[in-house]
């Protein structure tokens, strides 16, 4: 089973509830969140494997090319551009997608690879972490994701997700079995949540709800859960303790205080998805 | 003068130091293109004054009377 964790928002706790949970349920964690992987910071596993994540790009044999422009014209993506007499090839553009070598009548193109990220795995405690990172300044995220999501072993999985609900959340969407959606209770917070219970409803994906930053008053996010007959597996409270603990890079599960709180979750999670 | 507002982590503020420097400089464009979570509005009871759509890539469409089911790929 894989259970994602995502939010809408950025910054709501996706990676605090998914390293905790992980930790407490005793399953694999995977930061798919590439260009901005946290999750390490907090489980501080050993590496066991580093391994790149190549993309290919078009290179073009001047000496073959008769500089038609039918490689330009074919490329949606604005990778190739004929400029007087050469063509310009843009690589953080390419989609990988090969219709410029279909289009290329003189078979003056082939492929050359590069790096655009990589993915790392290791072990915290008893438990595997995955997770690939994005080189600065990539355009692309969906290669690196997918690579690490299709190469998991067959284990329970948390996929801890890139905030927003675009082609890096969709991409992860498409390798697990149910979500959990992490807000918290604020305009802000519900506004990006609706974005992503949509999402999730778009894709036929069961889930449940997290509130982090929880006062224990009724608030907005746990209207909306009411109204819509949403799951609420749980709350992190709003505390300066769960505060200060986060912000120190530590777990709140190894904490007496707030250990309890993520038994009860995991155990409300497994029950909600029959795991 | 363009001046962007980013952080690299999400839930920093980012929107929230817009909002709140924007209003303090005064007389200047408030530009939110977080666009996949745009929240900056959310500050202001206002109205939309325009909406269009925005078009980016095209779609592939095929022609079944031609098509011949290669799988080239």
């Amino acid at each position: 089973m894989n259970i994602a964790i995502l939010s809408g928002k950025g910054g709501t706790g996706k990676t605090t509830v998914s390293t905790n949970l992980a930790m407490t349920l005793g399953v694999s964690y995977v930061d798919c969140d590439v260009e901005e992987p946290n999750g390490f910071i907090f489980l501080n596993p050993s590496i066991q494997k580093r391994e790149d994540v190549f993309v290919e790009y078009p290179v073009i044999d001047q000496k073959k090319c008769v500089l038609c422009g039918a490689c330009a014209k074919a490329c949606q993506f604005n990778a190739l551009a004929k400029a007087g007499k050469e063509i310009v090839v843009f690589e953080k553009l390419c989609h990988d997608c090969g219709a410029c070598r279909l289009a290329c009548k003189a078979d003056a193109l082939s492929y050359v690879k590069r790096s655009i990220g990589k993915l790392e795995s290791g072990m915290a405690k008893e438990i595997n972490c995955y997770r690939g990172i994005l080189n600065v300044g990539e355009p692309m995220a969906v290669p690196v994701i997918r690579k690490l999501l299709k190469e998991l072993p067959k284990e329970d999985h948390l996929v801890d997700c890139p905030p927003g609900t675009s082609c890096n959340v969709v991409t992860a969407l498409k390798y697990v079995d149910a979500a959990i959606l992490v807000t918290e209770p604020s305009e802000f917070g519900l506004h990006d949540l609706k974005m992503a219970v949509e999402l999730v409803k778009l894709y036929n994906i069961p889930y449940g709800i997290i509130i982090n930053k929880d006062d224990g008053q009724d608030n907005m996010v746990k209207t909306f859960c009411k109204a819509n007959e949403v799951k609420l597996f749980g709350t992190v409270p709003y505390s300066m303790e769960a505060a200060s603990l986060y912000s120190k890079g530590m777990m709140l599960c190894e904490n007496d205080n707030h250990k309890k709180n993520f038994i009860n979750m995991a155990e409300k999670i497994k029950e909600a998805f029959t795991w | 003068m363009v001046i962007s507002v980013l952080s690299g982590k999400g839930g920093t503020g980012k929107t929230t130091v817009v909002a709140a420097l924007s209003e303090l400089i005064k007389n200047v464009i408030k530009v939110d293109c977080d666009v996949d979570a745009p929240n900056l509005y959310l500050f202001y009871k206002g109205m939309d004054v325009e909406k269009k759509n925005f078009y980016g890539g095209k779609k592939a469409k095929i022609n079944k009377s031609l098509c011949i089911e290669c799988e080239i790929w």
